[in-house]
């Protein structure tokens, strides 16, 4: 038995392509495999007489030719029955593997002691037809999260064979999207699914190509939107799923359940110019929660300074209402501490953290944010936030190489790399801005820390949430604007940054979800 | 309309009770809580609120220093983190002197095993004498 099948359907490739892909495969530097390709009736000829050449001048080259054409998931199938190794790899016919990608892979393999490993993707980058390499994708970890959103593993995949024969492996009725859907059965069963850092397949970009235009194939998109739905329904997950362009689907969670939610605001009551007008940025907060929140179980808990530093509580317009609670905080300015002490008065099981100098967008916010926070796996999520013009504040933390927001200063609309800001998936850290939590994962982890008065709060707390094994998640779905400007002075102190690095120096330059 | 509820516990001297017997009854305990139980009853209360407002006040305060310590446990494990981080790199560092003090070791025994040194030292033989016999005079 072969350690690797490399599985190929072909059909009609662009002969250039299609040697340049043998010989990637020829020139792998482990040579323990074989290759199962099946030609789907291509048009034309010279692709049986290339593919005929490399068989005889390789035995471990396996061919098997269809007697009429029956599609990709026929053609992928009867590659894959052919094939005999412990392992499988999927190799398009026009793309080129590494010479190392099967010698890193089985390394590895081999690195797994407990032999638990039953999936492996790589990094993966895109060819042109001239040979230069561009649009490096640089994966993280494995997030079962972001690969509802998008196939974001792709190429290079490699699953166990037990594992195939177990899922019954490709399915009919999803042209197109025929290994998304393998890859989506394959997680579900796999006992452990590594990632390896490194770019090891080219994805070769002709006219046409789903690589070079993502709406290529209109119908792989349709399937892909069904391989989710039906993900979902067998993961147990009550969720919708809508294609929002080729490649990318939004899943929106539903609450199942329904717990009082905390929102909690700490404030000085200042007047900031606000849409052209200067407003108690608070009362500007706490009325877009009041008028815009679809969920109706929440409380506001505003943390005031006392003696009062801004605008008093009397022209506050939302004290009256029986959902607010004003709450005094009679010490020295310490945000982290006002946030412990308003926290400590919650009454709600979930907990958001927001500034005073945010205004809610999608009136669905509350129940975006809560949702994914019943798994109990996550253990922190932040939504999409955007500056006044418009463009991003924040879209998660990225640790490169200090930590930073991703996307400040990006289009509001713009997609992200590799559709980053599309997907709901795993990020290193959320800002405090607007933060939600389990009040017991706060109290469990300790809330924020009094070493960080001012700045750095969040991103301690960020770094403790993973630290305990709990997921970060980031959700374009929850929308909220928040009016810091992108040029403020940055009132970190010394200290601060310095207690930073004491705690989480090793998470510097060292990001994993968005590299 | 009245609501049906779990059936009264009447005393039994008071089973066959006229309706006048009743209402007696009723004003003689409606009295005795009026004027003699109802001020200690309230008194007891404020005392139980002010204990309770006093337990309250006690278990925010063990809270927030039972936040306060566990954020201080999670931050000393994190700069336990980081010191594993530090020492790690210095042995690694120590580890790439070792290795350069070998090479240079290596070296060092190579030259002198070489043709080229053996002749030198030859060469500088008389020298190394005469400069031996100088400094026994």
């Amino acid at each position: 038995m072969p350690r690797f099948s490399l599985v190929t359907p072909v059909y009609n490739p662009p002969i250039d392509a299609l040697r340049d892909c043998i010989a990637s495969v020829r020139n792998q530097l482990f040579q323990d495999w074989e290759w199962c390709i099946t030609d789907d009736c291509s048009p034309n000829p010279q692709v049986r007489r290339e593919l005929e050449k490399a068989a005889t001048a390789d035995p471990r080259i396996r061919l098997h030719f269809r007697e009429s054409n029956g599609g990709i998931v026929a053609a992928s199938q009867d590659s894959l029955d052919l094939a005999t190794g412990e392992f499988i790899g999927l190799l398009d016919h026009d793309d080129m593997l590494h010479p190392e990608a099967l010698r890193r892979v089985d390394r590895r393999l081999r690195e797994d002691c407990n032999d638990e490993v039953d999936y492996v993707y790589t990094d993966e980058d895109k060819i042109d037809e001239h040979g230069n390499h561009y649009d490096v994708f640089r994966k993280p970890p494995f997030d079962p999260y972001r690969l509802q959103g998008q196939n974001y593993c792709c190429h290079f995949s490699v699953f166990r064979a037990e594992l195939l024969d177990l899922i019954g492996g490709f399915r009919p009725g999803f042209d197109g999207s025929q290994d998304y859907d393998l890859i989506l059965r394959v997680t579900e069963k796999a006992r452990k699914v590594l990632h390896l850092p490194t770019v090891l397949y080219h994805w070769r970009v002709v006219p046409g190509s789903a690589a070079a235009e993502v709406s290529a194939k209109p119908y792989a998109f349709i399937s892909a939107q069904k391989a989710i739905e039906q993900h979902l329904v067998r993961t147990g997950v009550k969720a919708s799923a809508s294609s929002i362009r080729p490649g990318f689907t939004l899943v929106r969670r539903e609450l199942t359940s329904r717990p009082k939610i905390s929102i909690v605001i700490p404030t000085r009551g200042d007047l900031k110019r606000v849409w052209g007008v200067t407003t108690c940025i608070v009362s500007n907060a706490v009325n877009s929660i009041l008028t815009l929140s679809t969920y109706d179980n929440y409380e506001v808990i505003v943390m005031r300074d006392v003696p009062p530093t801004g605008g008093e509580p009397a022209s506050w317009g939302f004290v009256n209402d029986p959902r607010v609670r004003v709450i005094d905080y009679p010490f020295p300015f310490n945000f982290a501490d006002k946030c412990n002490v308003g926290v400590l008065h919650a009454e709600g099981d979930v907990i958001i953290l927001l500034n005073d100098d945010t205004q809610v967008i999608s009136p669905d916010w509350l129940e975006s944010l809560t949702a994914l926070l019943e798994d109990d796996s996550v253990g922190m999520v932040g939504p999409m936030l955007l500056l006044e013009d418009g463009r991003i504040q924040s879209a998660g933390h990225i640790n490169d190489p200090t930590p930073r927001h991703l996307g400040a200063g990006d289009r509001g609309n713009a997609p992200g790399k590799f559709g980053a800001y599309l997907v709901t998936r795993c990020v290193s850290g959320v800002t405090g801005a607007c933060v939600a939590m389990r009040k017991k994962t706060y109290m469990a982890v300790g809330g924020m820390s009094l070493d960080y008065p001012v700045s750095f709060n969040d991103v301690d707390l960020g770094n403790k949430v993973l630290e305990s094994d709990l997921k970060i998640l980031w959700t374009p779905l929850a929308r909220l604007y928040h009016f810091e400007s992108l040029t403020r002075d940055k009132t970190v102190t010394q200290e601060e940054g310095l207690a930073l690095e004491r705690r989480w120096k090793r998470f510097y330059n060292n990001e994993v979800y968005s590299r | 309309m009245s609501q049906q509820g779990a059936p009264l516990d009447v005393p039994s001297h008071l089973k066959d009770a006229s309706r006048e017997r009743l209402l007696a009854e009723i004003g003689t305990i409606q009295h005795q809580f009026r004027i003699s139980e109802v001020p200690e009853l309230r008194t007891e209360v404020a005392r139980l609120q002010g204990v309770i407002n006093d337990l309250e006040r006690h278990i925010n305060d063990l809270t927030t220093r039972l936040i306060h310590s566990r954020d201080y446990a999670m931050g000393k494990s994190a700069e336990l983190g980081e010191l594993h981080v530090h020492v790690a790199e210095l042995n690694n560092q120590l580890e790439d002197v070792h290795t350069q003090l070998k090479r240079v070791r290596n070296q060092l025994k190579n030259t002198r095993e070489s043709t080229t040194w053996k002749i030198g030292r030859l060469i500088m033989l008389p020298v190394r004498l005469a400069k031996r016999v100088l400094r026994r005079g």
